[in-house]
């Protein structure tokens, strides 16, 4: 470890000095899931278990309307909620709840940001994450494995000692990893040095892990319709609709519902829902490959990531290699994603793990994300009245979900960006003031 | 692999042997261009669902760029043609 005293995880989280208000008390409508629960249900054959969240139709309107059932939107609804009092609030979803992007990503959960406004928003996305398991009474799976980055050129070395101290002083934990060390954590790693490209360094970020992305979506549903939130599948948002320049609801198919404010939290239909109100958002909505592999024993320890060969591994506790690729060179809706990017990324993973290339792959699939010029996220107030939007985060909106929709529930509330998404405004295009993090990249 | 034809070399080739530019660019900015046209011009991508014009780059080959229409909800390529009549605007 470093010198740097050991991060206080347990305590009440001040990322970038903003007290985020991290309040793990459990709603109190959301106990029911428990040893003793699960004891009486088994030996009963399981007789009364009910749906973990009430099916709701919509009503003719609402004080909240969140567009889309993923990650974002539910945490968003539940934060509003349990934080603000907020009650009449609906969270509305094309398709069935969790089942678009949120069910399409790896769930890696990191902090490792350069950029001071990345790094406090981040980091308490990752406070967040540690106690989410008990707070809504859903195992969220968190797996704080640490997340193993290869480098293959002094130059990737380079920019990571660059990083190393900016990412430190944002408060998360990031050093290098010594070659013994590496050999230690990772022995099956393909450490010759006549390949095509070397490992000649690792760092390691040990407060990253994974956690379980369908858990996050069904667990902030199961805790939001507890508290009285509406949730409304297979109900597609058409369009949304303004008057004198503020929101006041939003057309489906099931016709239309009023609103006084509206959060866009979708990814691949952003564009044209807020085209239908003149507003212009800049994402581009590109492919992000996945695979998973056979089962086999444990031989994974950690998260692998190599930006030069084009992918990242983790090993499910299913016992799954689960294999995410660079995300693909032009745009798609059509989720499947470009078959040059997934043999890059394959060949990369093979020519790192050579002992695993005989492994069949069991599943593949492309979701979509939103990237921005800057590639950091859009959240924030829009040009309307009432209207706001989540979005934009490309390949790293997984581990954004706790504190995406606890600083989005905020900025509903207050009509004001939330102090660690200030910088994040969807007005930072017009005014010039990009915000990139070049330092580890999106995964 | 996706597929696709270049208008010079009369045949088609593997993608891998082709580089993606962007989707096929707006008008030049004018020298009178509002705050608003600057900030379209950098930072919106049409992000079409369906059809869309691109410019491709053949660079295992001919090294030329030339358009492609591909349709974004299915992946697959359409058409593609030459540059030619497309001016210093296309």
């Amino acid at each position: 470890m470093t010198g740097k005293p050991p991060l206080g995880w347990a305590s009440a989280a001040r990322p970038g000095g903003i007290d985020i208000g991290v309040n793990h008390e459990v709603a109190r409508s959301v106990h029911g899931y428990s040893l003793s629960t699960l004891l009486r249900q088994g030996l009963a054959r399981h007789p009364r278990w009910t749906p973990a969240w009430r099916r709701a139709s919509a009503k003719t309107s609402y004080d909240i309307v969140i567009v889309g059932g993923g990650g974002h939107g539910l945490a968003t609804a539940y934060y509003l909620a349990k934080h603000h009092g907020q009650k009449n609030v609906a969270v509305i979803e094309a398709s069935w709840l969790g089942g678009g992007n949120t069910a399409r990503n790896t769930a890696i959960v990191r902090s490792e940001y350069a950029s001071a406004a990345h790094g406090a928003f981040f980091l308490a996305s990752r406070h967040l994450w540690d106690g989410l398991s008990r707070e809504l009474n859903f195992n969220q799976m968190v797996s704080t494995r640490g997340v193993i980055r290869l480098y293959h050129s002094e130059f990737e070395m380079d920019a990571t000692r660059l990083h190393m101290s900016e990412i430190q002083a944002n408060g998360s934990d990031w050093e290098f990893l010594s070659d013994a060390e590496l050999r230690s954590l990772e022995p099956l790693m393909n450490r010759n040095r006549d390949t095509r490209f070397p490992i000649v360094g690792a760092a390691i970020h040990r407060k990253g892990g994974i956690a379980r992305h369908d858990s996050a979506a069904w667990g902030y549903a199961r805790a939001a319709s507890a508290l009285g939130v509406d949730i409304i599948e297979g109900c597609r948002v058409t369009a949304l609709r303004t008057r004198d320049g503020s929101v006041v609801g939003v057309d489906t198919e099931q016709g239309p519902v009023g609103a006084r404010a509206v959060c866009l939290c979708v990814v691949g239909a952003a564009t044209e829902l807020a085209a239908t109100v003149g507003i212009k958002l800049p994402l581009r909505a590109i492919p992000l490959q996945a695979m998973v592999t056979e089962p086999v024993k444990p031989v994974l320890n950690h998260v692998i990531a190599s930006a030069t060969q084009n992918f990242y591994a983790n090993q499910s506790a299913k016992g799954e290699i689960v294999i995410g690729t660079h995300q693909d060179e032009y745009g798609s809706f059509a989720q499947i994603g470009s078959q040059s990017t997934l043999m890059r990324s394959m060949a990369g993973f093979c020519e790192v793990y050579p002992a695993l290339r005989n492994l069949r792959l069991m599943r593949h699939w492309g979701g979509n994300i939103d990237v921005t010029p800057d590639e950091s996220p859009i959240l924030g107030l829009t040009p309307i009245g009432g209207l706001y939007v989540d979005g934009g985060f490309g390949a790293g909106g997984f581990k954004a979900t706790p504190a995406a929709g606890l600083t989005m529930a905020h900025t509903i509330v207050h009509r004001e960006s939330h102090p660690l998404i200030a910088s994040f405004g969807l007005d930072r295009f017009n005014q010039g003031a990009l915000r990139p993090d070049t330092s580890v990249g999106a995964h | 692999m996706q597929s696709i034809y270049c208008p010079y070399c009369d045949a088609v080739f593997d993608e891998e042997d082709m580089t993606f530019g962007s989707a096929k660019r707006r008008r030049l900015l004018a020298a009178d261009s509002t705050r608003e046209d600057v900030v379209d011009y950098l930072f919106m991508d049409a992000n079409v669902r369906g059809p869309v014009e691109e410019l491709w780059y053949h660079s295992f080959g001919c090294r030329r760029w030339f358009l492609v229409t591909r349709d974004t909800r299915s992946n697959l390529v359409l058409s593609s043609r030459s540059l030619e009549g497309e001016g210093q605007d296309g």
